[in-house]
C-alpha cells in the first residue's frame, strides 16, 4: 500500500521556530543567528559586542558540543548567557533555543545573540527563530570561503569579516574576497572588524542598531 | 553530520504514518530534495541504517529524488537555474535571488505492507 505524505521532514523544527519567531516579534526582541567556523571569532565578537551594548539587555545562547568555555567567556560581560552542549550534535536546533530560553528573562531583553556551533554547513539547515544570520569569516580563514560554502553566504543577513587586524601578515586577498562573495550574494552588507582592536566597530554598532529598529518597527 | 538528525526526522514521521495505516513492515521511502539543500545522500543513508535497525522500516529502500534549483533574480526578475556554488542571474550578472526551487526537503511518499497482508503472503 502507498501512502502520499508530502510533509516537511523538518516540520518538528520548523513549527518551534515559527512558534519563536511569533513570540519575539510580539515582544519586539531582535535576534541573531551568528553562523562561522569554529576559530573565525564568533565569541571574541559577542564579548566586545556585549561590551559596546552594556546600556542594552542582551542575552546570548551559546552552542558547543562541549565545555561552557564560551559561555564564561561571555558572561564576563552578559549576566544572560545560557551555554548550550550538543553533545555530538552539529548545529543548534529549535527545540535547544526553546529550552534555552526558559533560563533567561526573555520579555526583558532588548537583544538576543545565537552563538551557534562552528560549522559553515549543518547550521545552515536549522530554523531557529531568527529574524537574521550573520555570517562570519576571518581574514586568516582564507579569501575563498564565500564559494567554499555558498549557502551561509547567500542566505546571510550581514557578513562580517573578523581579525581584520591581521589580514596583512595572513596575505587575505580582499580583492578576490569580495569579487567571490558578491557571486554568491550581490547585496549583502560585509562589515569588517577586530574584536581585539576595536577597529570599526561604530559601522557593526550602527548595523546591529539599524537591525534592532527595523524588528521592533516592522 | 547534520543528516543524523535528518534521519532522525524521517524515521519519526514513517513511523507514524506507518502506524495510522496499519503497516507491518514499510517497504519504500520516497523523499523529494532540493539541490540547494546540504544534504549529502550517502550521509543520510548511513544515518538511516543506524537508526532503523530495529523497527518495521529496517529492509525500507530510501529513495531521493532531487529536485532542480530555480532562482527569480530580485533585480530583472529573470527566473534561472544557479550554477552552484555561485547565484548570479545569466540576465544581469547580480547574485540577488528568492530561491523558488531546490530547498525542499519532504517526505513525498512511504509504501509497505499490512499486517493482514503480509499474514496472507505467509
Amino acid at each position: 500500500m502507498k501512502i502520499q505524505v508530502v510533509q516537511n521532514v523538518l516540520r518538528a523544527n520548523d513549527a518551534i521556530a515559527a512558534a519563536s519567531r511569533e513570540h519575539f516579534n510580539k515582544l519586539g526582541l531582535p535576534v541573531l543567528n551568528f553562523i562561522s567556523a569554529p576559530g573565525s571569532g564568533k565569541t571574541a565578537l559577542l564579548e566586545r559586542t556585549l561590551e559596546c551594548l552594556k546600556a542594552k539587555r542582551c542575552a546570548v545562547l551559546v552552542g558547543d558540543l562541549a565545555t561552557s568555555r564560551d559561555a564564561e567567556r561571555l558572561g564576563r560581560h552578559c549576566e544572560n548567557v545560557v551555554q548550550i552542549n550538543t553533545g555530538k550534535g552539529c548545529h543548534l536546533d529549535a527545540a535547544q533555543i526553546e529550552a534555552g530560553l526558559k533560563n533567561i528573562p526573555v520579555d526583558q531583553l532588548d537583544w538576543l545573540f545565537i552563538e551557534n556551533v562552528g560549522n559553515m554547513v549543518c547550521p545552515v539547515d536549522f530554523d531557529l527563530g531568527e529574524h537574521g544570520k550573520v555570517a562570519l569569516i576571518s581574514t586568516v580563514e582564507g579569501e575563498d570561503k564565500p564559494v567554499k560554502y555558498p549557502t551561509l553566504f547567500q542566505k546571510a543577513t550581514c557578513v562580517v569579516l573578523t581579525k581584520v587586524d591581521l589580514a596583512a601578515v595572513s596575505g587575505f586577498d580582499r580583492d578576490q574576497f569580495y569579487r567571490e562573495l558578491r557571486q554568491v550574494n550581490s547585496d549583502v552588507p560585509v562589515i569588517e572588524v577586530s574584536s581585539r582592536t576595536g577597529e570599526n566597530f561604530d559601522a557593526w554598532l550602527a548595523w546591529l542598531e539599524q537591525f534592532r529598529l527595523a524588528v521592533r518597527q516592522p | 553530520m547534520h543528516e543524523m538528525s535528518i534521519a532522525e526526522a524521517i524515521l519519526e514521521q514513517v513511523l507514524a504514518v506507518a502506524k495510522d495505516n496499519n503497516f507491518a513492515t514499510v517497504t519504500h521511502i520516497r523523499l523529494r530534495v532540493g539541490e540547494l539543500r546540504l544534504l549529502v545522500p550517502e550521509a543520510l543513508a548511513a544515518g538511516w541504517q543506524a537508526l532503523c535497525q530495529d523497527t518495521i522500516a529496517n529492509a525500507a529502500l530510501l529513495e531521493i529524488a532531487e529536485v532542480p534549483a530555480c532562482a527569480r533574480c530580485r533585480k530583472c526578475s529573470h527566473e534561472y537555474h544557479p550554477e552552484w556554488p555561485v547565484f548570479l542571474c545569466p540576465a544581469c550578472n547580480q547574485a540577488s535571488v528568492d530561491i523558488l526551487a531546490g530547498e525542499e526537503l519532504l517526505l513525498e511518499e512511504i509504501t509497505g505492507d499490512t499486517t493482514e497482508a503480509t499474514q496472507a503472503a505467509q
